[in-house]
């Protein structure tokens, strides 16, 4: 299933900038694309995805925005990652104030109650739906609520007294028998029977233990902000969270210290600038295929032509010549041989639309028969006859003079065919036939070939 | 006899409708009748062949089973009897059946040379059969 960005960058414990880095996104970007006020790119996604080493189909396209609270920045996710199941919401809310810190001052600035400098959440009075509660968000003297209700609950109902923000609340986020509060005093657990408190003075594990950690501040050893953040989150190794970057665990290396060598952007950016109006390199005309001097050879025995006569017409041998030059070699030729054909018959034929219509052979024979005025016997597909002599015809009818002295026009379509006594002069011969009329049959299969 | 041919001689026996009116009486594709007619290779679809059936009053399998059969088979019979200067002997669908020498062929019909030294010249599209004779 697709997660938020934000979850993801969590679950990898990356800041934005080092996801910004990572990618080769624009940081802005990041956080818009996080607050879900721009969908991701398709570019993007994969950026994203690369520098978080996931899928892109890991990654919503249009992320819901992350909900409003103390952890911001590469913190891990409270929630989704520690606890060892959907953490319960039930009836004792875990607090979130008292002295929790975010900052690197180990001091201070706090999401908490007890900071004095530190931009609060709540300061004390109600936020986030909760009713009488007195505290918000974490702030103020505890007792707010998260969620609502009275203002000791917390983050889901019931009368727990812990609370996000406020004082000395029971509450477990997740379950076991901890006491733990997000804030306060609490020893609540996330998960196990650890006494975690997110907050001051908590003994708390993350996921259970016994880690006295705790993830805020106070007097807690560890803080969330800064300080010295010894260990917690249960059974796991805990990621130091002190903004030293020096003091890191090692981290896998980013994509432009791997030893691929720089990412993308980096390319790009070593990439030298393109020149204003650049030409392009033409390619080269490649030498002429063989087919084409195959077929150059047999036009040119066609043409009865020597070397001599190809070296006078090309201005090269034929193993010389490129593509080009070829290809214009073989058009002159064919033009060649077109003008030494003979031509062809008169009469010439526009190409007939209807499929019925006197076709090129029938065209010439027809104007010949009415020359000779030749006796023709029709038979039509009905089966009636006509006799006559032909006084014309068009590509689709013939008009015949009856031996009555009547004309009859006959639609082609209806003939089924005709015979011709023909002129003695002009009877083929058998011996005359074979020739021409193997060249004939030839062009008319060539012709309809090209229909 | 192919689709093509057996088509045309369907329309001539149905008066001579023109190819437009048989397009516009079956829904086939203006244009499409024509080239069913008159090309080679086979157009159409079953749903248009069908369509011409009930135009035409025929089984659409009068059509369909013509379809493998294409014009060229008669155009390369043609042409086979002229290269082999073999007398071709063609089954009319008039039941006439007439023997002779190719003289020329073309789209529509071909020119034979009868026995009898009469010249006939017969429309391709009333030769249901055809075969070459031995010399």
């Amino acid at each position: 299933m697709a997660l938020d960005l934000w979850q993801l960058r969590r679950q990898k414990r990356m800041t934005i900038d080092e996801l910004a880095r990572a990618a080769g996104v624009h940081p802005a970007l990041i956080k818009a694309y996080e607050l879900g006020e721009r969908s991701i790119p398709e570019r993007d996604l994969e950026r994203l995805a690369g520098a978080l080493e996931i899928d892109v189909e890991e990654i919503k396209e249009l992320s819901d925005p992350p909900p409003r609270g103390p952890s911001r920045s590469a913190a891990p996710s409270t929630q989704e990652e520690d606890a060892p199941a959907r953490p319960r919401y039930d009836s004792t809310a875990p607090r979130y104030d008292s002295g929790s810190r975010y900052s690197n001052d180990p001091g201070r600035s706090s999401y908490g109650n007890r900071s004095n400098d530190a931009p609060r959440y709540g300061e004390g009075r109600p936020s986030y739906g909760g009713g009488e509660s007195r505290s918000g968000f974490g702030g103020g003297e505890g007792r707010s609520s998260y969620g609502g209700g009275e203002g000791r609950s917390g983050y889901g109902s019931g009368e727990g007294r812990s609370s996000y923000g406020g004082g000395e609340g029971r509450s477990s986020y997740g379950g076991g028998e901890g006491r733990s509060s997000y804030g306060g005093e609490g020893r609540s657990s996330y998960g196990g029977e650890g006494r975690s408190s997110y907050g001051s003075e908590g003994r708390s594990s993350y996921g259970g233990g016994e880690g006295r950690s705790s993830y805020g501040g106070g007097e807690g050893r560890s803080s969330y902000g800064g300080g010295d953040y010894n260990r917690g989150y249960g059974d796991r190794s805990a990621p130091r969270y002190d903004n030293d970057r020096g003091a890191r665990p090692a981290r896998p290396p980013y994509r432009q210290d791997r030893p691929g060598g720089p990412d993308r952007m980096d390319r790009r950016m070593d990439r030298p600038p393109k020149k204003p109006g650049g030409l392009k390199r033409r390619p080269q005309v490649a030498p002429a295929r063989p087919s084409q001097l195959e077929h150059l050879k047999i036009l040119l025995q066609q043409l009865d032509m020597s070397g001599d006569d190809l070296l006078r017409l090309a201005g090269k041998p034929l193993s010389m010549l490129n593509r080009k030059e070829a290809s214009h070699l073989l058009t002159t030729c064919q033009e060649m041989i077109a003008e030494r054909k003979p031509e062809r018959p008169k009469g010439k034929r526009q190409r007939p639309y209807l499929p019925e219509s006197v076709d090129e052979h029938e065209l010439v024979y027809l104007t010949q028969v009415q020359l000779d005025n030749s006796p023709m016997h029709l038979t039509l597909f009905n089966g009636s006859t006509l006799e006559g002599t032909l006084q014309g015809f068009s590509p689709y009818a013939l008009t015949l003079s009856t031996n009555g002295g009547d004309e009859i026009t006959v639609q082609k379509l209806a003939i089924a065919f005709y015979q011709v006594t023909p002129a003695p002069e002009r009877a083929a011969t058998p011996e005359a036939a074979p020739e021409a009329a193997a060249e004939a049959a030839a062009e008319a299969a060539a012709e309809e070939d090209e229909s | 006899m192919s689709t093509g041919d057996y088509l045309r001689y369907l329309r001539a026996m149905k008066g001579g409708p023109t190819p437009q009116e048989v397009e516009e009486a079956t829904g086939v594709k203006a244009g499409d009748y024509r080239q069913m007619e008159q090309r080679y290779r086979a157009i159409g679809s079953e749903e248009e062949l069908a369509s011409l059936a009930a135009y035409y009053q025929v089984p659409a399998e009068e059509l369909t089973s013509r379809v493998q059969w294409t014009r060229k088979a008669l155009s390369a019979a043609l042409v086979e009897a002229v290269e082999q200067d073999a007398p071709i002997r063609l089954e009319m669908r008039s039941g006439h059946t007439v023997t002779g020498k190719v003289q020329w062929s073309d789209l529509g019909s071909a020119l034979l040379l009868l026995d009898n030294g009469q010249e006939m010249v017969v429309q391709r599209h009333m030769v249901e059969r055809w075969q070459l004779v031995e010399a």
